[in-house]
């Protein structure tokens, strides 16, 4: 049975079940090459990137949003 | 997305990489913080202290910036950023004097507890619909936070399969207000706290292995605020390590219908109608980078009040 096919499942009325179960999460959940950013050593606070460049000698480089970049954006 | 792109990302690891919220670097830490960011973005592609990607020296010179998404715009402004980089001196690259550590500001992030990553995605409709169209594929994520004290209370005090224990009211509600919306395309603002009119969740013991209690998640939630809403029905699987006295698993989907919208930026428009959306949780992969970043609406509107 497909993924689409469950999630569609559930629209039609289905609550979710032991059985749809993983199919439905594992549906919802990015795979990882949509998630392949998080190779970058991310720091979530700018400010930690800056004492850290200082610290080594290397330069800052923001990615800066409305809405944390990591998250929710 | 442009960061998935190898060359970027190799490109990107020359740097000490920072992601993070301009309206908090401006407003929420300390001054030098957001004078720094105000001194380099003065000379970037918007000359303001606006959303984009920058290159800069510690001291505050503009190495390079873009707002584009291209892999191969950002590829090249890294390059350029690390040759101007080379060509400055040591003096010049540098704040003066060693910034101080503290960052300002407040971390709520909570040391030992429970936290989530929070995916949500639209479920596929019957007859296709929006999810053929530019939004096809669109997903977001966000934070979930619990308090250790907060993820002991889920647990039932006994041990037995089927012995249950409902959330506490307050942490149900928190999921209902803060992490079953619909932001697929974009920033949303949460629920208020009279727009909840169920929130339930409920840990009930499958089985013991060891120190390890394995538990299914079920549960069901309503919110609505004017014409928009969003009910679901909640399924899932955890493990609590006795001994270690944390969770080692909490997958949990949640899966229903949303109706109408409340997004930031406007992205629902045109597609009101009721429709089917995933929101599915997991335990953080890590304690740092990326996995502290706070639920979107500590950073605002609600700051502490989140925990309330």
């Amino acid at each position: 049975m497909s993924l689409v096919f469950l999630a569609a499942a559930l629209y039609a009325g289905q609550d979710p079940t032991a059985e749809t179960f993983e199919s439905t999460y594992a549906y919802v959940v990015p795979k990882d090459k949509d998630l392949a950013w998080r190779a970058i050593p991310w720091k979530p606070v700018f400010w930690d990137a800056v004492v850290e460049a200082q610290e080594k000698d290397l330069p800052v480089l923001l990615w800066g949003m409305n809405g944390h970049p990591l998250a929710c954006t | 997305m442009v960061w998935n792109d190898p060359a970027v990302q190799e490109l990107a690891k020359k740097f000490v990489a920072a992601a993070d919220e301009v309206n908090v670097i401006l407003w929420q830490r300390g001054k030098q913080e957001a004078e720094l960011f105000r001194k380099f973005s003065a000379e970037g592609h918007y000359k303001k202290p606006w959303q984009g990607i920058y290159a800069a020296t510690p001291s505050g010179k503009l190495l390079g910036s873009t707002n584009q998404r291209d892999a191969r715009v950002v590829a090249d402004m890294l390059r350029s950023a690390l040759e101007k980089w080379s060509a400055l001196e040591k003096k010049d690259r540098l704040l003066p004097e060693a910034p101080s550590k503290d960052a300002g500001g407040q971390s709520l992030y909570p040391d030992g507890g429970l936290v989530l990553q929070v995916f949500s995605r639209d479920l596929p409709r019957k007859d296709g619909g929006e999810t053929r169209g530019f939004w096809a594929g669109a997903w977001n994520e966000d934070y979930a936070w619990f308090t250790k004290d907060e993820a002991r209370s889920l647990l039932p005090a006994s041990r037995e399969p089927g012995a249950r224990q409902p959330a506490p009211e307050r942490l149900a509600r928190r999921l209902a207000k803060c992490h079953l919306i619909d932001n697929v395309r974009g920033e949303a603002y949460p629920f208020d706290e009279a727009d909840v009119k169920r929130a339930e969740m409920s840990l009930v013991v499958d089985r013991l292995d060891g120190d390890v209690v394995h538990f299914l998640i079920e549960g069901a939630t309503r919110a609505e605020h004017g014409d928009h809403g969003y009910e679901s029905k909640l399924l899932g699987r955890a493990s609590y390590d006795l001994k270690a006295d944390k969770f080692t698993r909490f997958d949990l989907v949640a899966a229903g219908t949303r109706w109408g919208h409340r997004s930031r930026t406007g992205a629902r428009q045109g597609d009101l109608d009721p429709a089917p959306l995933g929101i599915a949780f997991r335990l953080a992969a890590t304690t740092d980078g990326a996995d502290r970043v706070p639920p979107a609406f500590v950073l605002h509107p609600l700051g502490k009040k989140y925990f309330d």
